[in-house]
């Protein structure tokens, strides 16, 4: 592993069935980047993701996190899905969720250091007041700050976001991108949008991904953003990019 | 009542105490499980399990009539059975690939047929209304005895993998990424739920368990926000709900397991309706402070 690369992915294909939906793909993510992931429906951006997560196992190639593959457990890889797994009917409180962030594998009860872990990370997302609400009386951008509480309580050095902002407004999109910059200062923060203008601003590296991976120079990204500004899905999905264009 | 209260003190009636018994210690697991069943929405795998039950007890009968003497408690049987068809719902519904509400009614329905052709194969008559609708006379030491073993089972694991089995349940996603064995913890609550399944099966039926397993649940889920809260009401639910439904089958002299049933039943509607009401004056009230916050 080179020095400082806290994600490496080394010739990663992964496909399901005979479909293809990553090729040969090699990345390298410094510690306290943020990177974001761009790229068209069914390009592949959350199964990459998944793949660093360790949820999905590469066909060919791998995804090392601090020099182990993904195939050992990462309790430093936090991720947060797009859409919440959570049954809004369920029976389940702030603090339930964010204290499961420190569950060991085995059996047992929570003690007051991972109480204390709970505690600290919902403080560090401003949701310390919501300790006892149920995980339904909460709003959209709510929600998502408990997730990223949990996977901070667990220990997490890496964030993977997989479309943070979906579903919420522009206020809450916006608060949101603002404690995400803010974990950045510790935290490694690799972020799956299809909405780049909100992130513009934050990212350090952007990558496309269609089946293949391109990276773009960050201005280049933003000018193609300009440019696209006037279509009807405001995305940076751009039609001359090799990335983008990588789907064969 | 005070016939019901007559009837148990009278050391003659042994089984309206054994069918008392079995309902009070029965209630936690059917707190604790029938609570996992309607949060996780899986209240049609318990209607499997309880109706494969019926392939054990007519086992039992069967082997029993046979040979002329108690081989095998139709309790045993049941418990044999409700784990074998846990066994086979977990184990299909993952390898074979199958679709697994196909496995479910498969299992529902063979384990049923199974259970009847050993009835009907059994050379002395069996009534099956009492094990499909339930009969407190069919308990008896051996059957409390089982009973109270199954029920400290279930109790002891959930105490002991409580936070698991709930994170397991509400995100087997992030489970299976803190590094437990999501399948492991599913395949333990399916197992949970056939033991506790056996230990009403006498007392209300093999039909009607299902619903000792689910209304008390619902009817928790109304007024609580943390699991274990909703564990503790169901099983006050559910034991109310035993105590006072023998109470009145012994005093109208009608079916146990169809009076326990008709009270919990009563009890959830009339909590439906409370909560409705809570919920509207709540609304208003929320409707008024904002009112009064407009300018």
């Amino acid at each position: 592993m080179t020095e400082n690369n806290i994600i490496e992915i080394k010739d990663l294909s992964f496909a399901y069935g005979n479909e293809s939906i990553l090729s040969h793909i090699n990345c390298e993510i410094k510690d306290k980047e943020l990177v974001s992931i761009v790229g068209p429906n069914g390009g592949g951006k959350t199964t990459l993701v998944r793949l660093m997560a360790g949820l999905l196992y590469p066909v060919k190639g791998k995804v090392y996190i601090e020099g182990v593959s993904t195939t050992e457990r990462h309790p430093i890889v936090g991720y947060v899905s797009q859409n919440s797994m959570i049954d809004d009917k369920f029976p389940v409180t702030v603090q339930d969720i964010v204290l499961s962030g420190t569950m060991k594998s085995g059996f047992g009860f929570y003690n007051k250091n991972d109480r204390k872990k709970a505690n600290s990370a919902l403080e560090s997302v401003g949701m310390s007041n919501f300790v006892k609400k149920r995980h339904s009386d909460l709003s959209g951008g709510q929600r998502k700050r408990v997730i990223i509480a949990r996977a901070l309580a667990g220990g997490a050095k890496i964030l993977l976001l997989d479309e943070p902002t979906a579903n919420l407004d522009a206020n809450s999109s916006a608060d949101l991108i603002e404690l995400i910059k803010d974990l950045n200062k510790t935290i490694t923060v690799v972020l799956v949008t299809h909405d780049y203008g909100f992130v513009s601003d934050i990212t350090n590296r952007v990558f496309c991904i269609n089946n293949h991976l391109h990276e773009h120079p960050l201005k280049e990204a933003e000018e193609r953003f300009a440019m696209n500004l006037k279509r009807v899905d405001h995305t940076v999905v751009l039609n001359k990019c090799k990335g983008c264009e990588g789907k064969q | 009542m005070s016939s019901f209260i007559a009837a148990l003190l009278n050391p003659d009636m042994v089984f309206i105490r054994y069918a008392l018994f079995a309902g009070l210690i029965s209630a936690v697991p059917f707190g604790i499980t029938g609570s996992f069943i309607v949060v996780k929405r899986i209240g049609y795998v318990a209607g499997a399990i309880s109706h494969a039950v019926l392939a054990g007890i007519g086992f039992a009968m069967y082997v029993n009539a046979k040979y002329d003497k108690e081989v095998l408690s139709p309790m045993l049987g049941a418990f044999i059975a409700a784990v074998t068809a846990g066994i086979i719902i977990s184990f299909v519904s993952r390898y074979a690939k199958e679709r697994e509400d196909t496995i479910i009614g498969t299992v529902w329905a063979f384990g049923m047929a199974i259970g009847l052709l050993f009835i009907h194969s059994t050379p002395t008559y069996i009534d099956p209304m009492s094990y499909l609708f339930g009969n407190i006379q069919l308990l008896g030491s051996l059957e409390l005895k089982l009973i109270i073993i199954l029920a400290v089972i279930v109790v002891f694991v959930v105490v002991l993998f409580y936070n698991q089995l709930l994170l397991v349940s509400y995100d087997p996603e992030f489970a299976a990424l803190r590094g437990l064995n999501v399948y492991f913890y599913q395949v333990m609550l399916i197992m949970l739920i056939s033991c506790t399944v056996v230990l009403m099966a006498s007392s209300v039926g093999i039909v009607m368990v299902i619903a000792l397993l689910t209304i008390p649940s619902g009817i928790a889920s109304f007024f609580t926000i943390k699991l274990w809260h909703m564990i503790i009401v169901s099983s006050i639910v559910c034991a109310v709900s035993v105590v006072s439904g023998l109470a009145f089958s012994y005093m109208l002299a009608m079916p146990s397991g169809a009076v326990i049933i008709v009270v919990c039943g009563i009890i959830y509607f009339a909590a439906m309706m409370l909560n409705a009401i809570f919920g509207i004056i709540q609304k208003n009230r929320a409707v008024g402070k904002r009112d009064q916050i407009k300018p």
